[in-house]
């Protein structure tokens, strides 16, 4: 027999911390694993058991025994594996606990085919589910084509946001129907106030995307460009094509960027860089940093702040899961019958993470406004180093 | 000799009891409404103070709480409350309260109530909450969500209150003491000297000195109160600043700093500046002119400067201005100016009433009795008057709680001058029947009766019943008091009688609106009526012990024969133009005036405006001083043989130019908000011209009646009664007409200048529909 990788030692141990009577062999052996397509950092499980499900595409999490009459049901589905999907269902199960909800999650991936999720749309409604998780943005857009007038009410999580991709009308209504939408987005209007905030004079903005990556085309980098340019900027889009030679492409396209900026703007006062969800992008961040200099680069991915010189000088976005949180919140408010899912405007983010590193912020010469500071969740010293990760001083 | 000598002593100790007393309640009463005015104000540097103190934990609080991290599992919340309750140990308690209501946390002692309703805050930056015992703030904690919870800083009422009792208490014995020197002073001179003209300089010096030491408690009171706010905000800034330090930041790492100062700021606009100083050098300031300059703190304002982290010598220094102690000192000194009248009224009659009492053999009967009827008359004025800055918005409350209109509560005013007016009709039967002092008694009782059921909470119809009761008391009161005047006066005696009711009405309308809107501040509308009932009752005591009884004149007219002879009055009038030219252009709308716009539509806007009941009261009081800074001159005028026609007109045109201001003011400043005065200036001009309109109306117009050819006819006296009847039409169809005219302009000051439009009118038809020569001559 092979022996354990350390992530699978890690999920048998944290399924065991839930049976304290048992004897640590027995432990090991009686807890069943996640399937490969999810998982909790065993740290997040200390009152969760897991139970495999009836095939290997389905798996429960409960925090309280079947006896306990106060235990609910809700269905997640899944579309695939996703680590952003990772991070959203420990913090959903982290906010239950909190709330002391005696809960079970009955995870179903559904592989983005349909009748996979019609039998998970059966099975929520066979085991009388109280709701259903839509996680990421290829389940939300399922259940919404196929299943919009649910009566098991739906939140939506780790999606883009429902408005650029037409499934709402606007931000100020509910859907009517029952469904409750939050988005990974910042609005655009938000975004734009706080780079403005940073730049008041902002003219110049480069939005580095990836042309392979739709979604983050459609519901970030265009409609950002749009939004920017109808207000009298001058933003474009600079795309890399194939992701794999990322860094030979950037190299290519941002000196010319950068010298057309200089001519209309010698001090940078009035540019930026702006780097969406497209993780070929932001991992080229080095490379993106040599060829700005002094223009700043920020992004609205939190992950594109790290310690070191490596690093956006800030990011301005929502994070997995501050998203998961907010879905987490509108969940139990449904579940709790204090609102109806059809009435909960999308949820948005506010304020937004923020995520500052000084070592940059020092070497371009750029002033963080101090509010942003205040808010910020995460800060890098003038050295590099964390001094702050998710809102505490460390 | 011994029996001159005993009876001197007793004279003397009656003299020194009566100035100790008077002068003991007067300085006790200034004590009182120091002590009130520093209860009510102090909270409020209180409420800055414990809003700048939480800040210092809600920003590490909200910051764990953006992070997704639950209230419970905050660290460190002890250690930052206990260095808060450390340097501030009138802090009960600091405590976090869950959305629920839970308490999270919680430093100091336990038993301090939880925010009521979090919803209520959400919006709000924070909410204050007071009951009797405590005095809270509230901050709302947010996550990223929505309103979780909510911080509370909470101190004892109690606490503040003995803290600030125990500097008002020093001013107790002092006051006794002073009392007692002014009383032993007054018998010393007045032993010598019998004219009297030291006892008021005495009283006067005894009231100043009191005075001048509430106010010095009250400016150092408050200087610690702004020291103390300019302390919390100076340390809830440097805890702010604090993680730039701890992160090895410079400022030069930031912009937008000033905006932090700007929070504060609309946080508390009492604020006069912020400066961060580094060497001491401006480095950053509300003003930005500062930046770079040495730092000053302003002479006259308060600083306090806390030192920040980090290797510069930085310091952050909240200055706040002295205008903020000096406004609410002036309203005090303004306060006990309003009270100083007041009590000097009362002091001067009561001064006057000991040394009649104590020289009673000396002085004629006529004169004795006189002296000691204006007095009780006063304080029928008095205590009618201690409502006058509050009982119409009383009123509208109770009437809207009823579900009925604003204007319904005009209904009850004139309820009040309908009874006035139909126990005044048959007046003269009543004394012949009761006797003036057992009309007097009777009017008292009444009035008492009716303080007892305004002060008990039976509604709007209870209210309209007490109104009334009040009107037939006050007419019982005016009616034996006059009744008084006419039969025992001597003849030289009479017009000094009639100026007991001039003196009387408006001195008494003075004293009590501005002591009765002085005490409703703290002892609220039901204890101002309960005083009320106190000082009638006392009253009725003084009519029993000072006025002697009249025989019953039971073989007097009926009242059937009364109203005949009213009736064949009326009709002999008839066919005087000039008297209902007077009646109807003149004497009726001033009196509609007096009650309508004066008595109900002014503190009725007013309190819209948000004036509080003390300035309303007081403002109100401008009124009878202008009345009797008037009358003396025009009854001189009318009686040297000057035109009572012009006079009249004068008093017209005066009165209706005040209302138009006052009216007029209000849009005049929205218009140029910079170069006119403010609104209370010209309201308070135009209530004092409204007075002196008035006071050149009320003796003249009397003397103009007796003029027309209807008092050659009748008699000037039988022609005068019956003006003075038709008179009260006015008064009581004053309010009703001033209800009208507030529905027409929304219940605002615009109403006051229609007013002013129509007595203009009615002066300018007075004066142009002039009667036939025949009848002038």
């Amino acid at each position: 027999m092979a022996p354990a990788t350390r992530r699978e030692l890690l999920r048998i141990g944290a399924a065991a911390a839930c049976l304290p009577a048992m004897p640590t062999a027995l432990r090991a052996q009686a807890a069943p694993a996640f399937p490969s397509w999810v998982s909790v950092p065993s740290e997040r499980l200390a009152r969760w058991t897991l139970s495999r499900g009836s095939d290997h595409l389905r798996c429960a999490l409960a925090n309280a025994p079947e006896t306990d009459p106060a235990r609910i049901r809700v269905t997640m589905l899944l579309p695939r594996r996703s680590s952003a999907y990772d991070i959203a269902l420990a913090t959903i199960i982290e906010t239950f606990d909190r709330r002391g909800i005696s809960v079970e999650f009955d995870l179903i991936n559904f592989e983005q085919k349909d009748e996979r999720g019609h039998y998970a749309l059966q099975e929520a409604e066979r085991t009388s589910a109280r709701l259903i998780f839509a996680m990421g943005s290829e389940a939300t857009d399922w259940l919404w084509r196929k299943a919009w007038n649910t009566k098991i009410p739906v939140v939506t999580v780790c999606s883009k946001d429902p408005v650029l991709l037409k499934q709402m009308k606007n931000y100020e209504k509910g859907s009517g129907v029952n469904f409750a939408f939050t988005s990974l987005n910042l609005s655009l209007d938000v975004q734009i106030a706080y780079l403005r905030e940073i730049r008041p004079a902002l003219r110049n903005v480069a939005v580095l995307v990836d042309s392979q990556n739709i979604s983050a085309m459609e519901t970030q980098a265009v409609p950002f460009v749009e939004s920017c340019n109808s207000l009298g900027m001058n933003a474009f889009l600079v795309s890399i094509d194939k992701p794999e030679r990322a860094a030979q492409e950037l190299a290519g396209v941002l000196p010319p960027i950068v010298r057309n900026m200089r001519s209309s703007d010698p001090a940078f006062a009035r540019s930026l860089f702006w780097i969406t969800g497209s993780t070929s992008i932001f991992n080229e961040i080095g490379t993106i940093n040599r060829h700005a200099g002094d223009v700043p680069v920020l992004s609205a991915v939190p992950d594109v702040v790290r310690p070191g010189t490596d690093s956006a000088v800030m990011s301005i976005g929502v994070s997995f899961e501050s998203n998961a949180r907010l879905a987490a919140a509108y969940a139990i408010d449904i579940l709790g019958e204090r609102v109806r899912a059809g009435d909960l405007k999308v949820g948005i983010l506010s304020p937004p993470d923020i995520a500052i590193n000084f070592l940059r912020a020092r070497q371009i010469g750029l002033k963080i406004p101090f509010r942003f500071f205040e808010l910020a969740d995460d800060v890098y010293d003038p050295s590099g180093a964390a001094v702050r990760r998710r809102g505490l001083t460390l | 000799m011994i029996s001159q000598a005993s009876t001197a002593w007793r004279g003397s100790l009656r003299l020194f009891l009566m100035i100790f007393f008077i002068c003991c309640g007067s300085l006790l009463l200034l004590v009182y409404v120091g002590y009130g005015e520093v209860q009510r104000t102090y909270p409020k540097f209180v409420v800055g103070k414990l809003v700048a103190q939480a800040q210092i934990i809600r920003a590490p609080l909200e910051s764990h709480l953006r992070a997704g991290l639950p209230i419970e599992q905050f660290p460190g919340f002890r250690q930052f409350g206990e260095r808060i309750r450390t340097s501030d140990p009138s802090i009960h308690s600091i405590f976090v309260s869950t959305r629920v209501g839970d308490v999270a946390f919680e430093v100091g002692a336990p038993g301090a109530p939880a925010l009521r309703s979090l919803t209520e805050q959400e919006t709000a930056p924070f909410l204050t909450q007071r009951d009797e015992s405590w005095l809270q703030v509230f901050l709302p904690l947010h996550d990223r969500f929505s309103t979780v919870g909510a911080l509370g800083v909470t101190v004892s009422r109690a606490e503040i209150e003995k803290a600030l009792w125990a500097r008002f208490a020093l001013l107790l014995p002092l006051s006794l003491a002073i009392a007692l020197v002014c009383a032993l002073a007054v018998v010393w001179i007045d032993r010598r000297d019998r004219s009297g003209r030291w006892t008021a300089t005495l009283f006067a010096a005894a009231f100043l000195v009191i005075a001048a030491l509430v106010l010095h408690t009250l400016v150092s009171i408050y200087s610690e109160g702004a020291q103390a706010k300019a302390r919390a905000l100076s340390n809830s800034l440097r805890e702010r600043f604090e993680p730039v330090f701890a992160f090895a930041l410079t400022l030069e790492d930031f912009e937008g700093l000033t905006q932090v100062f700007e929070q504060y700021r609309q946080l508390d606009p009492d604020i006069r500046t912020i400066s961060l100083n580094e060497n001491g050098i401006v480095r950053l300031n509300l003003d930005p002119a500062m930046v770079g300059k040495p730092w000053r703190a302003d002479e006259g304002s308060y600083e306090f400067s806390s030192a920040l982290g980090g290797e510069k010598k930085l310091t952050v220094s909240v200055i706040l201005p002295m205008d903020a102690v000096i406004a609410a000192v002036s309203r005090s000194a303004k306060n006990f100016l309003a009270l100083f009248l007041g009590v000097a009224l009362i002091s001067m009659l009561f001064l006057k009433l000991s040394r009649t009492l104590t020289r009673s053999q000396d002085a004629d009967a006529s004169e004795n009795l006189l002296t000691r009827l204006t007095p009780v008359f006063f304080i029928a004025v008095f205590v009618e008057s201690l409502s006058a800055g509050f009982l119409p918005q009383l009123i509208t409350a109770a009437a809207q709680e009823q579900g009925l209109s604003a204007a319904a509560a005009s209904l009850t005013f004139s309820a009040y001058f309908i009874s006035f007016l139909l126990t005044v009709l048959p007046g003269p039967q009543l004394v012949d029947r009761f006797g003036e002092r057992g009309l007097m008694v009777a009017g008292a009782a009444l009035a008492c009766a009716s303080m007892l059921v305004m002060a008990a909470p039976f509604g709007f119809e209870a209210m309209v019943f007490a109104r009334a009761l009040s009107g037939a008391g006050q007419a019982c009161l005016l009616i034996g008091t006059q009744s008084y005047i006419l039969t025992h006066a001597a003849a030289g005696q009479r017009t000094r009688g009639a100026s007991i009711i001039v003196f009387g009405f408006n001195g008494g309308l003075v004293a009590g609106a501005s002591i009765g809107s002085l005490l409703v501040n703290s002892i609220g509308p039901s204890g101002v009526f309960l005083t009320g009932a106190a000082v009638i009752a006392v009253n009725l005591l003084l009519v029993l012990a000072l006025l002697p009884p009249v025989a019953v004149r039971t073989a007097g007219a009926g009242l059937m024969q009364a109203l005949a002879s009213v009736a064949r009055n009326f009709c002999e009038t008839a066919r005087s133009y000039d008297f209902w030219r007077t009646l109807a252009f003149v004497g009726a709308p001033s009196k509609a005036v007096l009650t309508g716009v004066v008595g109900y539509l002014m503190p009725l806007t007013l309190a819209r405006m948000a004036f509080v009941p003390e300035d309303i009261g007081q403002l109100i009081m401008l009124y009878p001083l202008g009345v009797l800074a008037a009358t003396p001159w025009a009854a001189r005028r009318a009686d040297g043989g000057g035109s009572s026609d012009s006079i009249l007109f004068a008093g017209m045109c005066v009165s209706g130019l005040s209302m138009l201001l006052v009216g007029a003011a209000t849009l005049l400043r929205t218009l140029a908000p910079d170069l006119l005065p403010p609104d209370t200036l010209a309201i308070g001009a135009g209530l004092v011209l409204l007075g002196l309109g008035h006071g050149l109306i009320n003796a003249p117009v009397i003397t103009h009646v007796a003029n027309s050819d209807a008092g050659r006819r009748l008699g000037a006296t039988q022609v005068a009664s019956l003006y003075r009847l038709l008179e009260r039409m006015g008064h009581a169809l004053g309010p009703a007409l001033a209800g009208q005219l507030l529905v027409l302009t929304g219940f605002g000051l615009e109403a006051v200048s229609l007013a002013g439009a129509i007595t203009l009118v009615l002066g300018l038809l007075f004066a142009a529909i002039r009667p036939r020569v025949q009848e002038a001559t």
